[in-house]
């Protein structure tokens, strides 16, 4: 029983731990979006090599 | 949206000092009323409408990734970026070159590639190049410096032809902008002005790319109505679990499975847009959960 529950408890954890979107480490993969409101002169992050680029994901609601 | 003027002034202000903020629009509100809430709200940074949500996928918004100078994540997270965006800042010292530092003879050079002067920051370089004695390193850096001008003219060329003949005029325009202002005086650069004008002139031109917009409009429609067929499922799908062995949950099962063939219907019988004359676009993020989780957009 308690082996069961500590699996459970891991499985839990696992969720919260795991990583979304790409992770840190990662080679920023390209975002690949073709609309833009306001489109930036360099389309792709390889472009921006060099520099810092900060990306945030948001929505109105 | 507290971080607002924060992005703002940070897009403004650190423009020119290497740091670009891009932002990924991760909802499927109509495109109209994004634009709404970007002109009321004075955003000045980019919106991408139709990123990879599949490879950038978050549960909560907002998200921020912040990329190093070499290309690699160094941030993924809601809060606390700030002392890792200070510290990555600080290497870069000569923004947009990828370089941190040049030999004393390329300063020139570099001062003007960093104002946006590429036809002047390349001949500057040339004209070192072509010296006759000068030290491996400073050759290594006018190369460097050469090269970076002559990728970005040839990527800016390659991408507006292949847009130009795959319909995708949008980027075709802002590739031949960049060419026709940052390389003017480029060889490689000198028929973007004539070509930019004849784009903008075509009425059919005008119009592949209204109905560009449009059909985005309409695909955000269509993952908006899938999204609430899946919760109609999963709600009728939760009541029969409910009131298993009932009528009235044997009714709610059909129902159920009424509404997730529909969903699965519309999803299969969704045609791509594609970038007219054939490019596939990504598949679609799959659907987050939610708690303070918005629907996602549709990826193109």
């Amino acid at each position: 029983m308690r082996m069961w529950m500590l699996a459970l408890a891991l499985a839990a954890c696992a969720q919260l731990y795991a990583q979304e979107g790409p992770a840190v480490g990662d080679v920023a993969p390209e975002l690949g979006a073709t609309l833009w409101l306001d489109a930036p002169r360099k389309s792709t992050l390889a472009e921006y090599e060099g520099d810092v680029v900060f990306l945030k994901a948001w929505g109105i609601d | 949206m507290r971080q607002l003027p924060h992005l703002n002034e940070m897009h403004e202000n650190f423009g020119s000092k290497g740091l670009h903020v891009l932002s990924l629009y991760a909802q499927l509100h109509p495109i109209s009323q994004v634009a709404t809430f970007i002109s009321d709200h004075k955003i000045k940074y980019p919106v991408a409408l139709n990123y990879d949500g599949s490879t950038y996928s978050c549960s909560v918004l907002p998200h921020v990734w912040i990329v190093g100078v070499d290309g690699k994540i160094i941030f993924s997270g809601s809060k606390g970026y700030e002392k890792v965006l200070e510290t990555e800042l600080a290497k870069v010292k000569r923004p947009g070159l990828g370089k941190v530092e040049v030999a004393a003879e390329l300063e020139p050079a570099a001062k003007a590639y960093l104002e946006g002067k590429y036809a002047e920051a390349h001949k500057l370089a040339a004209e070192i190049a072509n010296k006759a004695e000068i030290s491996d390193g400073v050759l290594a850096d006018a190369e460097h410096l050469l090269e970076r001008i002559d990728s970005r003219v040839k990527l800016l060329v390659n991408r507006a032809d292949a847009a130009e003949v795959q319909g995708d005029y949008a980027v075709a325009m802002r590739a031949l902008e960049e060419l026709a202002t940052d390389f003017k005086g480029m060889e490689d650069a000198e028929d973007a002005p004539a070509r930019l004008a004849k784009m903008k002139a075509d009425k059919q031109v005008a119009r592949e790319m209204e109905a560009f917009m449009a059909y985005n409009e309409l695909d955000r429609k269509l993952a908006n109505a899938q999204a609430e067929l899946s919760e109609w499922a999963a709600e009728y799908g939760k009541f029969a679990e409910q009131y298993k062995s009932t009528k009235a949950g044997a009714r709610a099962i059909d129902t159920a499975a009424g509404f997730k063939a529909a969903a699965e219907e519309e999803a299969a019988a969704k045609e791509p847009m594609k970038n007219p004359a054939g490019t596939p676009p990504e598949k679609k993020p799959a659907e987050n959960a939610p708690e303070k989780t918005p629907e996602k957009a549709p990826s193109k």
